[in-house]
């Protein structure tokens, strides 16, 4: 195993990690991006005798029941209890809805920006179903 | 001749009126107080709200109703498996203080039958481990020998009933969570087929392979608790909408069994004590009138692949389902300053090193450019796999061998080496691969070095998908030819 070059023995270089860690919204430290590198090098060595398989003509099996499951029926079942109480679970609900940081400037460019919704508007509680 | 009663027999005291439910609950949680302790097999006792539901089914008997099958009978549950305001960690710090807003299908099952539910169960984080020594809140200790691990990743559920603390434990297996850390406690785990039993509730790890199932101080627990989980459910689409055969409605003999041992069930990574114990088993077996066959080297060729195509397979499914816990919507946040920082903040410093690992390794598998190589080959030999335990059940009822290659090991033994750890499913992953139904039943003990005293042996018994009542009937007939099984010291004790 070659760590000083970040590259595994199964070729998982830290550049593969990062740009993995990203996709899976990883927040991995350059300590763990570096010991990540050479766990999952080791690890995939070890999954390496897969790769000799013949499947050549098998179609992959994505689970246990084939192609057998039925189908959920395709309708809304509404949320038996009040919108509040799955707010409650988090420390950054306010006026029914999820407080999260900025993703689009405020700054739209415009003078006549729409203003926030707020629960004068719509309440929440009233529609317990309603999708977030 | 059985000396620890069965969770049928408390419910028959209880919906007699010979037994008050309320006194069973205060049982259980002093037993629960008592041993929790060294074990710490639980997250969280549920002690008023266990007394409030003994009292309900104590109301019931009174009132000349029947409170169901599991009359008063203290169960717990996986931390992982919802109730209606109960802790709902999954052994995670991103999820601590959640509290579940609906109850599970499985629970939902337990309480129609008057189960009293009196604890949530300790589990490796997100059920990803088989020692659970991955839990956030702390490793559990084997009852047995309190150095040792329970195995995992239901290893709270099966330290709880090891410990005798309660009869009857619900866990979830992906990859063998419930039968091995039943075989390394010295009690029965019961893995339904795939589709069998509604995850409606459980905190989604592995999707094409996630079950949930009992862990029970005797065979015929596991066989009453799956005939109340088992059936169709609208709200798991995976599960079965036909008729199923009820485990109480199978012959529990061994006579006319056609058993068979594959080679791959016994091979050098198996302990010589294990090994031991699994050859007595099969004797006991033959003197019972089953049909012994030991099968050669070959017939399950891509067994010795399970272990790679299940980490993959898993992992994949895993990266995907973990998705949802990014700090928004429930447990705690890492602010950051933008959401992407948010994510990345909250999962990376809340997921634990191991639940890291495997969503790495699955989003890697499926990532473009590598996603044939990893992923697509590993669901091919899961083909190849299933196809073969096919073949060997066109002329055999069940097969068997151990469920764990070795007995309980030594806490700290295995957790530095991510590899070596994920050996222990070497014997329990064909299975969930393949969807079948398998159980883990105790046949006795071996020797371990280092160990203060013999620790227990599990015997797997794998039966056809669909045929879980056969699975279970046969374990049940194996532990009346054997008698009670071996229980821990201090079994069922407060202190």
């Amino acid at each position: 195993m070659n760590t000083r070059s970040g590259q595994s023995d199964h070729g998982i270089d830290t550049a593969t990690v990062r740009r993995v860690a990203h996709l899976a919204r990883l927040g991995l430290d350059e300590a763990e991006i570096q010991r990540t590198a050479e766990q999952l090098g080791t690890i995939l060595g070890h999954f390496h005798a897969l790769q000799a398989v013949d499947t050549t003509g098998v179609e992959p099996l994505v689970h246990a029941l084939g192609d057998s499951g039925v189908p959920a029926a395709d309708v809304i079942v509404p949320f038996p209890q009040p919108r509040s109480s799955l707010l409650a679970l988090t420390a950054h609900g306010r006026e029914g809805f999820y407080v999260v940081p900025a993703v689009l400037d405020t700054d739209f460019g415009v003078d006549d920006a729409p203003a926030p919704a707020t629960s004068s508007a719509h309440s929440p509680d009233e529609d317990p179903g309603a999708d977030e | 001749m059985t000396v620890t009663p069965t969770a049928a027999d408390l419910a028959a005291d209880v919906r007699a009126g010979r037994t008050d439910p309320v006194a069973l609950a205060e049982a259980a949680l002093t037993r629960l107080r008592g041993r929790n302790p060294a074990l710490h097999a639980y997250l969280d006792e549920d002690g008023e709200y266990a007394l409030e539901r003994a009292r309900h089914v104590a109301g019931l008997v009174r009132e000349g109703r029947d409170p169901g099958r599991l009359a008063g009978v203290p169960v717990s549950i996986k931390d992982n498996i919802a109730v209606t305001g109960r802790t709902l960690t999954a052994g995670s710090r991103i999820l601590s203080g959640y509290r579940a807003p609906y109850t599970s299908h499985a629970a939902e099952r337990l309480l129609a039958e008057g189960a009293v539910l009196v604890g949530r169960t300790n589990l490796d984080e997100f059920a990803m481990g088989a020692s659970t020594e991955n839990s956030a809140y702390g490793a559990t200790h084997n009852p047995w020998d309190l150095a040792r691990v329970p195995g995992g990743s239901s290893g709270g559920s099966a330290a709880a009933v090891g410990a005798g603390i309660v009869p009857i434990a619900l866990g979830s297996e992906t990859g063998g969570s419930i039968r091995q850390p039943a075989a390394l406690c010295g009690v029965s785990g019961f893995k339904p087929t795939y589709g069998a039993v509604s995850r409606f509730g459980l905190v989604a790890f592995g999707s094409s392979l996630d079950v949930i199932g009992p862990i029970t101080a005797h065979a015929s627990d596991a066989a009453l608790v799956h005939d109340i989980l088992a059936g169709h459910d609208p709200r798991d689409s995976t599960t079965w909408p036909g008729p199923r055969t009820p485990s109480t409605d199978a012959p529990t003999t061994l006579a006319g069994l056609r058993v068979a041992i594959p080679a791959e069930f016994l091979d050098d990574n198996v302990d010589g004590g294990v090994r031991e114990r699994i050859e007595e088993a099969l004797e006991l077996f033959a003197r019972g009138g089953a049909h012994v066959t030991r099968l050669p080297h070959g017939l399950l060729a891509h067994m010795s692949h399970s272990i790679p195509v299940y980490y993959i397979v898993a992992s994949s499914e895993a990266c995907s389902n973990l998705a949802r816990f990014d700090g928004i919507r429930f447990g705690p946040r890492e602010q950051g300053a933008e959401l992407l920082d948010t994510y990345e903040r909250t999962r990376g410093r809340l997921f634990g090193p191991e639940v890291r690992r495997r969503i790495m390794l699955g989003t890697f598998a499926l990532s473009s450019g590598y996603y044939d190589a990893w992923y697509k080959k590993a669901l091919s030999v899961r083909r190849l796999i299933q196809r073969e335990f096919e073949a060997l059940f066109e002329r055999h009822d069940l097969l068997l061998g151990p469920t764990s290659p070795f007995p309980a090991f030594r806490l700290g033994e295995r957790s530095s080496d991510p590899y070596a750890m994920y050996l222990c499913d070497l014997l329990t992953a064909p299975a969930c691969l393949a969807g079948l139904p398998s159980i883990s039943v105790p046949c006795g003990l071996t020797a371990a070095a280092g160990a203060a005293a013999p620790l227990p042996v599990g015997l797997q018994i794998c039966g056809r998908a669909g045929e879980d009542h056969r699975v279970l009937a046969a374990a049940v007939a194996f532990e009346a030819a054997r008698g009670e099984p071996e229980r821990c010291p201090g079994f069922g004790g407060a202190t």
